[in-house]
């Protein structure tokens, strides 16, 4: 970090706390789930997702 | 009262504020697995099978469907916020209980259609008590990314960024969560 400049590093900061960034990794997650035929544990996943998904009313 | 906000506003600097998000987090784990043991209990009360399965699908795509055709989501809920009285006994138990009332649904805004098709999909699949547990547990941690988030940013653009996807992080919570309860019932039917 210490060797980008203020903006790069910003911008940095913006992906990485975007919401959704997480909800991106979150349903990639549920959906390899899926594809692995294992809807029990996807449902596990996207609960997490669903907690994201509110994050307008935190 | 705006549990992103609250920490942010801590006044102990952003490493004061991730330690408060910590008890945070395990409040709304905590609220959100005590919400699911509920689930799960209800749902002991019936025999799981395909045709649970299907319904709980039918539901789940409906709701997704409104989720996406409504500007705001307006389905049953308390819509109570969380008062400042918490933080009377100190931040850590006032973290603590907001966390749990919060991750439990006992006091917040449900704005996205995503909750109620997981309840929908603990009450209807082949899930076990375990599974629902673990699901309740997440849920509350999912809650906490945000503010968590906004500790991180520290700058205006978490709040402007999060405003303008905040209908598109509802919905795509809703269509996830809608594309499990199919799965899981076509997995049950074959």
């Amino acid at each position: 970090m210490a060797v980008l400049g203020s903006a790069p590093r910003l911008a940095l900061r913006r992906v990485l706390t975007s919401p959704l960034l997480a909800i991106a990794l979150l349903g990639g997650l549920t959906l390899v789930l899926l594809a692995q035929r294992r809807p029990e544990w996807a449902l596990v996943t996207v609960a997490a997702a669903s907690g994201v998904s509110l994050s307008g009313s935190t | 009262m705006n549990s992103a906000w609250t920490l942010r506003a801590s006044g102990g600097g952003r490493g004061y504020a991730i330690r408060l998000w910590l008890v945070f987090v395990a409040g709304l784990a905590i609220g959100g697995a005590l919400s699911a043991t509920a689930i799960g209990l209800v749902a002991a009360l019936w025999p799981h099978s395909a045709v649970s399965a299907v319904i709980a699908a039918a539901i789940a795509v409906s709701l997704a469907i409104y989720d996406f055709v409504v500007s705001k989501v307006d389905l049953p809920q308390r819509r109570s916020l969380i008062p400042q009285e918490v933080f009377l006994r100190g931040r850590g138990a006032g973290f603590l209980r907001f966390g749990i009332e919060f991750g439990s649904g006992m006091r917040t805004f449900v704005t996205s259609a995503s909750p109620y098709i997981l309840i929908v999909m603990l009450l209807g699949l082949p899930v076990s008590f375990l599974q629902t547990i673990l699901a309740g547990l997440l849920f509350g941690a999912g809650r906490s990314i945000g503010p968590l988030q906004a500790v991180i940013s520290d700058n205006d653009y978490w709040s402007r960024d999060l405003g303008r996807a905040s209908r598109l992080l509802e919905r795509l919570g809703s269509a996830l969560a809608a594309s499990v309860a199919l799965t899981a019932a076509l997995t049950t039917l074959w």
